[in-house]
């Protein structure tokens, strides 16, 4: 089962999964996104890595920018 | 996507679908794997019109004659406890190589499989992922196999070499492909139980890259080192002039100096 991290306000983290270099976002605040759709790119482990949003919603807030590099479990993005 | 299947057919636990031209396996790979296939389902062209290296940046000639191939597995641990995931295919890339040719295939990190000084083979893995878990990983492998290196446009001239070029001898593709297969699913395996620790001495001693004093050329900054060894995420260790550690995890290219 998937991990969906729910607060108060009803919002989900996208979260990393991996250190890595983030090499594109593929959303804008405000933007509608729907379960499992690329939202971020990340080049991790020399690998490519398409992350997606786990659900339904718009996002709210994006917490980093491209070229920059993440640590694990760093949230990325929040969708309300 | 322009695809004319060939045929497919099942190898043990290989659901191989063979086709004759694709953009490239990749993509329809990705497409199985949206449509639900198994893990362990593969995709072969004859070849590809668009062959891509990492990135979608580096375009790889994909002629007839080569070994265009790509694996779709579907890892059912977190995607950051897949230690050594991303050296696997090269290991099984350069491994099946030597096996079956004799020749001294050797990795140049990350995942480049050389020949002397020219490129024989490439590796690739795009996953797509949904919090921990992936919900797909897609590993490329291109060989350079029965085509001579005339073949090659000229910007790879002296940069790529072939299995025929340097053999002298056309070889079975569908030979190296099960060779490569059942040594990644070996591989795979050890990755699921937690072993990276074989995975890196395998790739150690296929490595032609550790042991060398090597620049890093990036976006950000050109480093020098003697590579010593690589971690268990893939990561490229360096030791640098002052005696200091230094990991490298992405890099644009790596030169021998």
């Amino acid at each position: 089962m998937e991990t969906t991290i729910s607060h108060h306000t009803n919002t989900t983290p996208i979260i990393s999964p991996i250190p890595g270099l983030i090499l594109e976002i593929r959303v804008n605040v405000g933007d509608k996104v729907s379960q499992d759709e690329v939202v971020f790119i990340i080049e991790a482990m020399k690998m490519e890595n398409d992350i997606v949003t786990p659900v339904d919603g718009i996002i709210k807030e994006i917490k980093v920018v491209a070229g920059q590099t993440v640590e694990i479990d760093t949230i990325l993005a929040v969708i309300e | 996507m322009k695809s004319n299947l060939l045929r497919e057919e099942q190898r043990g636990s290989f659901h191989i679908f063979y086709f004759n031209e694709l953009s490239t396996t990749q993509e329809k790979a990705k497409e199985f794997a949206t449509k639900g296939r198994e893990e362990w389902t593969i995709v072969v062209s004859a070849t590809q019109t668009a062959g891509r290296g990492r990135f979608h940046t580096r375009n790889w000639f994909s002629p007839m004659g080569g070994l265009w191939f790509s694996v779709l597995l579907r890892p059912e641990i977190n995607f950051d406890e897949l230690k050594g995931f991303s050296l696997f295919p090269s290991i099984s890339a350069a491994w099946s190589i030597q096996k079956l040719t004799g020749l001294n295939a050797l990795i140049k990190w990350p995942n480049d499989i050389i020949v002397g000084k020219k490129k024989i083979a490439g590796t690739v893995i795009e996953s797509k992922i949904n919090m921990r878990k992936a919900i797909y990983s897609v590993v490329g492998i291109g060989i350079n196999a029965n085509f001579l290196e005339e073949a090659f446009p000229k910007h790879l001239n002296n940069k790529a070499t072939s299995l025929l070029q340097k053999t002298g001898k056309e070889i079975r593709l569908d030979e190296l492909l099960v060779m490569i297969l059942q040594k990644m699913r070996t591989l795979y395996g050890m990755i699921i139980r937690g072993e990276s620790f074989r995975i890196i001495e395998e790739y150690h001693k296929l490595s032609d890259t550790i042991g060398r004093k090597v620049k890093i050329l990036s976006e950000e900054s050109n480093i020098t080192g003697k590579a010593k060894r690589v971690g268990e995420n893939g990561a490229l260790i360096l030791e640098l002039s002052d005696g200091s550690v230094k990991k490298i995890e992405t890099c644009e290219y790596l030169i021998y100096t």
